[in-house]
């Protein structure tokens, strides 16, 4: 190497074809210079060479990105119809719970999940502002906002959902027991036949009449008109005749007099529609018919204001 | 084969060069490789390679391995492994090669003798 860049050498050429050698002189700093020069252009040749390389695939990258992000915003939008219609679906059910649960007489559930319920039914109106930005600085800036939107309705259904569910469960539970509890009220119909005579004042004979009377031909049966208990099944004051004593519970008692015979004896559970006798002339009676009353807490009430009736409404 | 012969062979690297700028005179021997691209009067005893180039213009009998002549020789040449006269090459004299290569439109007046080892 040289020991000052002025140092200068001498490049000589000799064709080999004969032809006349010429030869040139340049210092070692030139030389150098030129080589760095060289060396330096042949890397930015390279370096271009390989960035170009890079670059193409990276474009090829970039459609393949472009065409999955038009897929993903077709998707989005998809996923924003849906959410929008869950929504709507779970607003129709929770206005369908609320009738049900009106007209089973069920309470609206719990101060904090009526609370909760509130909340949601408020968001649910509009997007709340608040939850998607959470939604947003939780998963960064750069989210996407309808993508976040999306992400809070889900939420939001996610959590409407759940306490759905738990409002349903509670429901069902209410309204097994409830099942229960309207089968035993005497709504049914005593007999297949035709009211002669209604509960009340009768003037054509000139007392209270405390029942209803059912007309039908002699033998056919009678039947419990809700479940209960048998607690009577006999002779029955003077001009009941044969007389079926039925205990319902909450305070209801019916009963069916003018028996010809009897299907159950005292202490029997029967079901509403059960056969528990058959109609006969015992007792003070002008032709074959039962005799229906109906005692709630030991008052005679009206048979036709039970019959029928929506057992939550009594 | 020892020695190959082609149209276009490259001749090696020359050690000594001759510049056509100059005029030499005397007696030239040595090892390496010559190459003269001037006038030259005088002898050339080399173990190595001769080549003379198109201004070349040797007048001195020559001894050497190969000799490649694109310019002029005038005198004998005893070339042990082979002369090449290129198309642009002239030799006066005689020869004594071991291998002969006169391209077209070379010039070669002389006795011409074979080397067989």
């Amino acid at each position: 190497m040289p020991k000052r860049l002025n140092d200068e050498i001498t490049f000589m050429i000799l064709p080999h074809s004969g032809h006349t050698p010429f030869s040139f002189k340049m210092s070692w700093g030139v030389l150098v210079f030129c080589l760095t020069i060289l060396f330096f252009g042949a890397l930015f040749v390279v370096g271009t060479f390989f960035f170009a390389l890079s670059v193409n695939s990276k474009l090829s990258d970039y459609q393949i990105v472009k065409s999955q992000n038009a897929r993903q915003v077709e998707e989005i939008r998809q996923l924003k119809i849906e959410s929008e219609s869950l929504k709507k679906d779970l607003k129709r059910l929770s206005d369908e719970e609320r009738e049900l649960r009106s007209n089973l007489g069920i309470p609206e559930p719990s101060d904090s999940t009526s609370k909760a319920k509130s909340d949601k039914s408020s968001s649910i109106e509009g997007i709340n502002p608040i939850g998607s930005e959470e939604m947003g600085n939780l998963f960064g800036v750069s989210m996407d906002p309808r993508l976040a939107n999306i992400k809070n309705d889900l939420s939001i259904v996610r959590t409407q959902l759940s306490s759905r569910e738990r409002s349903f469960l509670q429901i069902s539970q209410i309204a097994k027991r409830k099942i229960n509890e309207y089968a035993s009220f005497p709504t049914g119909f005593p007999a297949d036949g035709v009211i002669t005579s209604y509960f009340g004042y009768r003037p054509a004979f000139g007392d209270f009449h405390p029942g209803i009377d059912v007309a039908t031909s002699y033998g056919s049966p009678i039947y419990a008109t809700g479940d209960g208990v048998v607690v009577f099944a006999g002779w029955y004051l003077s001009g009941y005749g044969m007389t079926v004593i039925i205990d319902h519970g909450n305070g209801y008692e019916t009963i069916y007099a003018h028996d010809s015979a009897f299907a159950v004896r005292v202490g029997q559970r029967v079901k509403r529609g059960e056969v528990i006798a058959y109609i006969g002339l015992t007792g003070f009676t002008t032709g074959p018919h039962v005799h229906y009353e109906v005692h709630h807490y030991g008052r005679t009430i009206n048979p036709m204001s039970v019959i029928g009736a929506n057992p939550a409404e009594l | 084969m020892l020695f190959k012969v082609k149209r276009g062979s490259s001749p090696v690297s020359p050690d000594t060069i001759l510049s056509h700028k100059n005029e030499f005179s005397g007696t030239l021997k040595g090892d390496g490789n010559v190459r003269i691209d001037s006038p030259f009067e005088g002898e050339i005893i080399i173990d190595g390679e001769l080549f003379v180039g198109q201004d070349g213009r040797v007048n001195a009998n020559v001894k050497a391995k190969k000799v490649s002549v694109f310019g002029e020789i005038r005198g004998n040449i005893e070339a042990t492994e082979g002369l090449v006269i290129h198309n642009s090459g002239k030799v006066f004299g005689d020869v004594k090669v071991g291998i002969l290569f006169v391209d077209e439109g070379a010039v070669l007046e002389g006795k011409s003798e074979m080397l067989r080892s």
